[in-house]
């Protein structure tokens, strides 16, 4: 077959890999700004500058959406102070009293089943909506099995002492705000998400109102 | 009286402060040499000599002759060359003590633009008419800023004989002069005054007209204040009407609400219908506040006729009322065309509704958009009335799909312990929704009655995802239901042998008792030949409340040849050891020692560090310091024995901190 004759099978292979490498910002449905009272401001050390402005669309293959919706939530503490765990990916992120989950004081880490392998480009955690804080050891992990013995890779992690035992982490902590934190997961392949969080500035105990995460199945 | 009490105010600090001292017997020798020195004082200076001063005046207070003395040479003072910043101070301790023998020095010196402000502001505050007629006289003779100063001064003397003045000053050509005049005749607020601004209001014009109606708003203020309600109330009535400025409105309708209620009702009626905003909003607010249920009826006639933000604001202070008369506008405006109005009523019906409410709120949780779907479900939450949690269990059993669903979740909000049958029944549902909610409402609302059922659950669930909730379920009601409750799934877990599966979700159960059989149960598991047992016993071990399991961890973690096992069971025994308690940080060191033998990933090293970390003393620091040579955790070693260091200048050898 001659050069010319490849060309038409070369643009329709170009197309359909064009197509599948489509790129869209992630369907993000952002809650209402919750803030109450007098803000009191956050000072604490390795703290990220605000962006002060919205956050740029993050872009990932079309057809992307959240794949933890009503998946299955385990934490290190079964008995949360308030709420429940299913409160973590219920859809509801209203942040207000009675709609987010509130862990023991300490470490604590939550695990999310995706129930089957996806394709993770990002994660968007918001621990608490009423008011500016920033959360303490936020460690955010893949992994392949549900106790997170094989290959295990960390996304995200801002616990400067290693005091959740995840090893020390260099990112930086951030303030909790509606737009909650936009983590890039790069794609990864995992069944398996845990975060982990020691307290914040204002409180020992660790919040959740909800975590998306956006993938694909394989 | 009152300037003494302010005298004293003043001084109390300084006195405190110890820098000036009362004297019992005060002379006028005392006078002059302080004065002398206070002439020449500077703003940023030494302020002793000026509250030695003070504290002269003080203690002179009950001695007239020596008030006459000192007033006589705080008078010399302030004609002399002294600085500008002692004559300020002069003038005001002559506002405080001054008598008419100040006012012919004080008069001239208003005139004097260097002198305008403090010599009227010790005038102003001298008590009797020779001020009074020293300031009306030089209103005449002023212009510009020093006439607006004195037009002050005289409004806040309320110097009635100053009101035909002001009244001829309110028509002046200069816009800065009529408007304080204005303003001081409302303040004044005396008969003519209430009269002139009547005029001047009704024809004023261009920008003087908000002004004029302003003044005359607040003068008839000042009447209601005085308890004169009549006279306000013909004000407002005349300032309520459409042509006025919005504010000025507004203003009207909230003092005919507070003067006269009944009266306030057939005024703010029309107002609902305003296209102002601001004055429709006012008169829904007002109306909102009149006692009794004629501003319910009136909000309700009108709601129809007004737009969807005002239907809102309607909506909001209904609600805030709590006047259950008005459920069925409520109700109704659940199916308002505006989405705003329909949060609005869904909201309210949380307060307002009643039993009868359950259908419509499910149904608009279930079918409506995110706002709608919020304040439904708040409202689900919130509804009272003995009947509501009855007629939520009934409701539960006779609906379907997405409305079954929201219900099932406003029971487990609501913690209706009776809906756990309902809630058990509708497990079994085709709908996700309905199969999901009834889970979580098991897990929030099941007792000791339901334990049968949830191990039934646990045997019979179709699939790994609902034998893994309904074991949960079952913990939770363990948990609340305590040991005494345990026969029926210690005896199930007992023929679960031949059902991993089940026996699995079990051992999650039993892992929320403190029961010593259960104990046994779940010890005598680590034994069993498949992995998959034994590994939901170490989980199940690792979440016992007491450190009872630790041996039996720490020897699985020596002997377990399968690499994730012994992983599991190492952790299990440090998150144990690491329980709160009584323990002295030494021993539990001796108790995670074996840990750093035992741990051969970093993860595992790490999880170690940074349990030893809460226990600082020696012998944790050694075994951190024995792992900082692996360069895998070295950062981690690194900042445990930091911490540690640190925890130990403070509490050497203490307990876990």
């Amino acid at each position: 077959m001659s050069p010319r004759a490849w060309f038409p099978l070369v643009l329709i292979l170009g197309a359909a890999a064009a197509q599948t490498l489509k790129l869209e910002p992630l369907p993000i449905a952002l809650p209402k700004p919750l803030f109450e009272g007098t803000p009191e401001p956050v000072n604490v050390p390795n703290l990220e500058k605000p962006l002060r402005k919205a956050r740029p669309p993050f872009l990932a293959p079309a057809g992307t959406t959240n794949i933890a919706l009503h998946k299955p939530v385990t934490a290190s503490d079964r008995d949360p102070v308030t709420g429940s765990l299913e409160m973590i990916t219920d859809g509801i992120k209203t942040g207000v009293d009675g709609a987010f989950v509130e862990l023991k004081p300490g470490v604590q880490t939550v695990v999310m089943d995706l129930e089957a392998p996806h394709t993770i480009y990002a994660i968007l955690v918001w621990h608490y909506l009423k008011e500016a804080r920033a959360y303490k050891g936020v460690v955010v992990q893949t992994g392949d099995d549900p106790d997170f013995i094989t290959n295990v890779r960390t996304l995200f992690n801002n616990d400067t002492d290693n005091d959740c035992g995840f090893g020390i982490g260099t990112d930086k902590r951030y303030v909790e705000t509606a737009e909650g934190k936009l983590i890039d997961a790069k794609g990864v392949v995992a069944r398996y998400l845990r975060l982990a969080s020691d307290g914040s500035n204002r409180t020992q105990a660790s919040h959740y109102v909800e975590v998306e995460v956006f993938g694909r199945p394989l | 009286m009152r300037k003494i009490g302010y005298l004293l105010a003043v001084l109390a600090p300084l006195t405190l402060c110890g820098q000036v001292s009362p004297k019992a017997v005060r002379s006028a020798s005392e006078i002059q040499p302080l004065l002398a020195s206070i002439a020449t004082y500077e703003f940023g200076q030494s302020r002793v000599a000026l509250a030695e001063f003070t504290q002269l005046v003080q203690d002179s207070l009950t001695d007239g002759a020596l008030v006459k003395q000192i007033e006589s040479s705080l008078l010399t003072l302030v004609q002399s060359n002294a600085t500008s910043a002692a004559k300020q101070f002069a003038f005001r301790e002559l506002s405080l003590i001054g008598t008419d023998a100040s006012v012919p020095v004080l008069a001239p010196m208003m005139l004097q633009p260097s002198t305008t402000e403090m010599a009227r502001f010790a005038l102003a505050r001298i008590p009797g008419d020779t001020a009074g007629q020293a300031l009306r006289d030089t209103l005449g003779k002023s212009t510009g800023s020093i006439r607006i100063g004195i037009i002050g001064s005289l409004a806040q003397r309320r110097d009635s004989r100053a009101t035909p003045a002001l009244i001829q000053l309110a028509s002046s050509s200069d816009q800065p002069t009529a408007e304080a005049a204005l303003a001081a005749l409302a303040e004044i607020a005396d008969r003519p005054s209430l009269t002139a601004l009547s005029q001047l209001h009704s024809k004023a014009s261009g920008a003087m007209e908000r002004r004029a109606a302003e003044a005359y708003l607040n003068c008839a203020d000042q009447f209601a204040a005085r308890g004169d309600k009549q006279v306000a109330l013909g004000v407002y009535k005349q300032l309520i009407a459409p042509q006025e400025p919005p504010m000025v409105r507004v203003a009207a309708i909230s003092g005919l609400a507070r003067v006269n209620p009944k009266e306030a009702l057939p005024v703010l009626a029309p107002a609902l219908e305003s296209n102002d905003a601001r004055v429709q909003f006012a008169a829904i607010r007002f109306l909102g506040e009149i006692p009794g249920g004629d501003g319910t009826a009136e909000l309700q006639r009108a709601f129809p006729r007004i737009g969807p933000a005002g239907r809102v604001r309607v909506l909001g202070v209904l609600a805030d009322r709590g006047d259950v008369s008005s459920r069925s506008l409520f109700t109704d405006a659940v199916r308002d065309q505006s989405a705003e109005v329909r949060a609005a009523a869904l909201s309210g019906l949380g307060v307002l509704g009643d039993s009868s409410s359950i259908s419509v709120l499910a149904d608009a949780a279930a079918h409506s958009g995110e706002a709608e779907r919020n304040a439904a479900r708040q409202s689900l939450t919130r509804l009272r009335g003995s009947s509501t949690d009855a007629a939520l269990v009934a409701a539960i059993r006779s609906s379907n799909g997405k409305v079954k669903a929201e219900m099932l979740m406003a029971a487990a909000d609501r913690g209706t312990t009776d809906a756990a049958d309902a809630a058990f029944e509708a497990i079994r549902d085709s709908d996700p929704d309905v199969h999901r909610e009834a889970m979580h409402a098991i897990k929030n609302l099941a007792g000791a009655r339901q334990i049968p059922g949830l191990v039934n659950l646990v045997a019979t669930a179709s699939n790994s995802t609902e034998r893994k909730d309904a074991g949960q379920a079952l913990g939770l009601v363990m948990q609340r239901s305590g040991d005494a409750e345990i026969g029926p799934v210690l005896a199930a877990y007992k023929k679960s042998a031949s059902d991993p599966p089940m026996r699995i979700a079990l051992m999650e159960a039993l892992s929320r008792t403190t029961n010593a059989d259960a104990l046994a149960e779940l010890q005598d598991a680590l034994h069993d030949p498949s992995p998959e047992i034994v590994r939901g016993s170490i989980l199940a071990l690792t979440e016992w409340q007491t450190p009872a399991p630790l041996p039996n961890l720490l020897a699985l973690a020596k002997t377990q040849t399968n690499p994730p096992l012994q992983i599991l069971a190492l952790r299990g025994y440090m998150k144990l050891a690491g329980l709160p308690s009584d323990r002295p940080n030494a021993e539990s060191a001796k108790l995670l020692a074996p840990a750093a033998e035992l741990a051969k990933e970093p993860a595992e090293k790490r999880a170690l560090l940074s349990v030893l970390a809460n226990y600082p003393c020696k012998e944790s620091l050694d075994i951190v310091q024995s792992m900082a040579g692996d360069a895998a955790v070295a950062a981690e070693a690194k900042a445990a024995a930091t911490r540690m260091q640190a925890a130990m200048r403070v509490v050497p050898g203490g307990r876990r901190r």
